[in-house]
């Protein structure tokens, strides 16, 4: 029984693969019964994980409490919560001609809490990231002009250097000073950071050589930026096409060679 | 103005708002309910000319317990469970410590309870479709089916889970019953690898998006597309091992250890350190600013055509 | 400072946070005031996406086919609000040449809202009929369920435009790429930074981070939106310039010598850190006056119970925190 399960639930695990994938080639009719499946699997599925995951815990339970048990005390139910559902409610008077306005104070509580939330969040997502943008652009120190190496070459290797007492004093200089290559990146940071900022500057207009020139290399840098996502995303992406491959090459073979 | 009463939360002891099961506990439920539905007509009688007001004032007084626990000096080193306040202010401070959590869940809660609304659209739209024979109707009914069948057996098998199983046997497939096997046919059989399926497919559209970008020959796309080559060489794990050992040789037969800064890797680090790092800020910053901006407009009710 | 209230403070941020909350706040109140006062044209630069939205309606319009246009996936928040107010100017000029709009929402609550909002354009234009049950859908709210349905729809109705302004995910690809394919042309714009060069690679025109909160000022040009426009921009130009003096007063000071060192809370004299070896050392970052404002120093005697407060009693029966 196990085992003739697992078959039937791999192969169609694999079919719907394959539905789906079909979009690729043209939207067909075995796309549209597995894009209709999909839909109502997952409409089916939210019902039961709002149920779950939120209503039955975060609202049934702290409302109905629970009661005494032999090895647990009772715990009480905040009965204002009942109050909740005809408010939650009104929003179904969206399809009503007359009250339809109702509607929109349950959306209104939820938009307020939102915004509320963001005020009080605002500072502290940002506060850190401002105090971080500001780089320290003046070196301690001209000699060397870079960050000199903790390692060294041995015989055509490069190794760690070997002398204790030479890579703690590496070390120390590393740690004590900021060398000209680093002030560099740093200048290269702050300004990155300005003038893609000023890029997002809408109600003054820009004028003359300087400011619509710090805003082309803005959107430059804004560009940089982007492909640097771009392309440390593909390879993610790639990877999920590469399990699904293995699940139905490598399981789905697997699943039908040991039920046979 | 419910908000208020729910604020009380967290208090040990049984409250006028908290109450152990029994009669006491069901009637106030059934009064609570009573009192959001006389709350409900009674706003449904407000004159037009006060509904932008009503919507409003419910918008402020949601928000309005987040921002005073952000302005209302904090505590210090307090444990709000278990000590007293000593003083007005402080007092003031703990009930909007405790307040936070459950305000937090009155989202959630009302969220669920407008899921309703959107699967009424969904619904109807197939319902028409099945009705009036309309092309693919075929297709919605497969979805009606799916629908129901996914929601029952669902919380068919949450319910034998939660309450009839209290010892975790259903966690072993030998005790499942015929409800656990559909559940799992449905769920990790089929919606699950639909799911992995739909996600793996950007990769396709991937390719077929940078192909394009590659073909735009604008300096803005080249820049970009430059920067994303570079990032997506760094992660292949052949070349930045064949690349990194001819530099470090390079290295180590000129014995320059400042060539080692052109290991891919290494400027893969630089660029995304100096450069995406702030562009992306720079970018996020505006995006929280707008936030903020519309979150406070949104509070106030200064946004004309939003709320109100 | 700190003894502000005795017991009470600002921890976590000291006065900087809540003073430049409150400033930002301020210069959008003001600014929203002075718009709504003076009510003269601000100027709000030029944003390439928005100027598009006629051409891609003209097109739909002409090929008979409809717009679809789509607030991204995430909950009701101020951004799916953003976007539904969006589609709402985009609606307005579809029903002017009864064009069909499809709105597809993948929260409940956003659905809600914008059934609400985009019908109230119907109304105002008086062609409420039509406005039917398609034209603002929900299709599900589970993330690729939702890809998946809105690829059909693409495919099956031949789209001519879309607009796909919000908070998207990985599906942002899906749903550019799927457009592309019909030939439809793409008006796109996503909170998420991570999704828009995606975006930008796939789409016809790109709404870039910020360009979205101010794409309602800018169709609009509504008096309180473009107030607070530029009520951020004064926001974001004090921030430049906090980061640029901030960066400059950094720099001059951490080529200083200091003899006492910050450590967290604690001030730390170099002689003793150093085993006597030294009595005098470079400031280090945490020893600036930039790090004391933004990572206020808060006094150790402070963070331990300088207060002894009273514990509740605990009910019996009861169990502490029973939630």
């Amino acid at each position: 029984m196990n085992l003739n399960y697992d078959v039937i639930k791999i192969t169609a695990g694999v079919i719907a693969t394959i539905g789906l994938y079909s979009i690729l080639y043209k939207e067909n009719r075995f796309y549209r019964l597995f894009e209709h499946i999909f839909l109502g699997l997952a409409a089916g599925y939210t019902i039961v994980a709002t149920w779950k995951d939120t209503l039955y815990p975060q609202w049934w339970q702290k409302m109905m409490g629970q009661a005494a048990t032999a090895d647990a005390p009772a715990v009480p139910g905040y009965w204002i919560y009942a109050a909740l559902l005809p408010i939650g409610l009104l929003a179904y008077l969206v399809f009503n001609k007359k009250h339809n306005w109702m509607s929109k104070i349950p959306i209104g509580v939820i938009l307020g809490l939102w915004s509320g939330q963001q005020i009080q969040v605002w500072w502290n997502t940002w506060g850190p990231q401002i105090f971080s943008s500001m780089q320290p652009i003046i070196p301690t120190t001209f000699s060397p002009l870079n960050v000199p190496s903790t390692m060294e070459a041995v015989g055509g290797k490069v190794l760690p250097i070997a002398d204790p007492d030479r890579a703690a004093a590496v070390q120390q200089q590393i740690t004590n000073n900021l060398f000209v290559t680093q002030a560099l990146t740093n200048f290269i940071f702050v300004i990155t950071f300005i003038s893609a900022f000023s890029y997002f500057i809408f109600s003054f207009e820009l004028k003359g050589k300087l400011m619509t020139g710090v805003n082309k290399f803005g959107r430059w840098m804004l560009m940089i930026g982007f492909g640097a996502i771009f392309g440390s995303t593909v390879m993610a992406r790639f990877a999920l096409v590469i399990d699904r491959m293995a699940y139905i090459v490598i399981e789905w073979v697997q699943a039908l060679t040991r039920g046979a | 103005m419910n908000l208020f009463p729910s604020m009380m939360a967290q208090v040990v002891e049984e409250s006028f708002f908290k109450k152990v099961p029994g009669p006491g506990l069901y009637g106030l439920l059934a009064l609570g309910l009573i009192l959001g539905i006389v709350l409900c007509l009674a706003l449904s009688r407000v004159p037009s000319n006060m509904r932008r007001w009503v919507i409003v004032g419910f918008t402020f007084l949601a928000g309005l317990p987040y921002v005073a626990a952000y302005l209302w000096p904090t505590p210090v080193a307090a444990d709000f469970q278990t000590e007293i306040p000593r003083n007005g202010v402080e007092k003031v401070g703990f009930f909007l410590n405790q307040a936070m959590d459950p305000v937090g869940t009155i989202t959630n809660i009302i969220q669920g309870f407008l899921l309703g609304v959107g699967f009424y659209s969904l619904v109807r739209i197939h319902y028409t479709k099945v009705k009036r024979r309309q092309e693919n109707w075929g297709f919605s009914i497969v979805l009606l089916t799916c629908f129901v069948l996914m929601a029952v057996i669902g919380l068919w098998d949450w319910q034998m889970r939660t309450f009839v199983d209290t010892t975790g046997a259903l966690n072993v497939r030998d005790n499942w019953t015929a409800v656990n096997y559909i559940q799992d046919f449905l769920f990790e059989g089929i919606y699950q690898q639909m799911d992995s399926a739909m996600f793996s497919m950007i990769a396709f559209f991937i390719l077929s998006a940078a192909y394009r970008a590659f073909r735009i020959r604008s300096v803005e796309a080249t820049v970009m597309m430059a920067s994303a080559l570079i990032l997506m060489l760094n992660l292949m794990g052949a070349l930045t091992f064949a690349q990194g050992n001819a530099i470090e040789s390079l290295a180590a037969n000129s014995n320059n250890m400042f060539l080692m800064n052109f290991k891919i890797n290494t400027f893969a680090d630089w660029l995304r350190s100096t450069m995406q790092i702030p562009a992306i800020r720079a970018i996020d910053f505006g995006v929280g600013l707008g936030a903020l901006a519309m979150g406070l407009r949104l509070w106030l009710g200064l946004e004309k055509g939003g709320v109100t | 400072m700190f003894n502000w209230l005795e017991g009470q403070q600002y921890l976590d941020t000291g006065w900087v946070g809540v003073f430049a909350t409150l400033m930002v706040v301020a210069s959008i109140l003001f600014n929203i005031r002075r718009a709504e006062k003076g009510g003269k044209n601000l100027f709000i630069r030029r944003i390439a996406g928005l100027n598009a939205i006629d051409d891609a309606i003209g097109r739909a319009t002409e090929m008979g086919r409809p717009v679809l246009m789509v607030p991204g996936i995430g909950a009701l928040d101020a951004i799916s609000v953003q976007a539904v107010n969006i589609f709402a100017q985009v609606t307005k000029s579809a029903a002017q040449f009864s064009t069909p709009v499809r709105l597809c929402c993948a929260s409940a609550a956003v659905y809600a809202y914008a059934q609400e909002v985009i019908r109230d354009v119907y109304t105002e234009q008086g062609m409420t009929d039509r406005f039917l049950p398609e034209t603002v859908q929900f299709v599900s709210d589970q993330q690729f369920a939702f890809a998946a349905g809105v690829s059909g729809m693409i495919h099956r109705e031949k789209v001519a435009a879309t607009f796909l302004l919000g908070a998207f995910y990985a599906e942002s690809l899906i749903f550019a790429e799927t457009s592309n394919a019909v030939g439809a042309i793409q008006v796109a714009g996503s909170t998420q930074s991570t999704q828009t060069p995606f975006f930008i690679a796939a789409c016809d025109y790109v709404l870039i981070g910020d360009e979205f909160y101010a794409a309602s000022a800018y169709l609009t040009r509504d008096p309180v939106l473009v107030g607070s426009l530029v009520g951020q921009d004064w926001a974001k130009i004090f921030v430049a310039c906090t980061i640029m003096l901030g960066t400059l007063g950094l720099s001059a000071e951490l080529t200083q010598m200091t003899s006492t060192h910050r450590s967290g809370n604690k001030m730390v004299e170099v002689s003793e850190s150093s085993e006597g070896k030294r009595t005098e050392e470079r400031k280090k970052g945490a020893d600036t006056v930039v790090s004391r404002i933004f990572k206020p120093y808060i006094p150790e005697e402070m963070t331990k119970d300088r207060f002894t407060r009273e514990k509740k009693p605990v009910p019996e029966g009861a169990e502490a925190g029973g939630e």
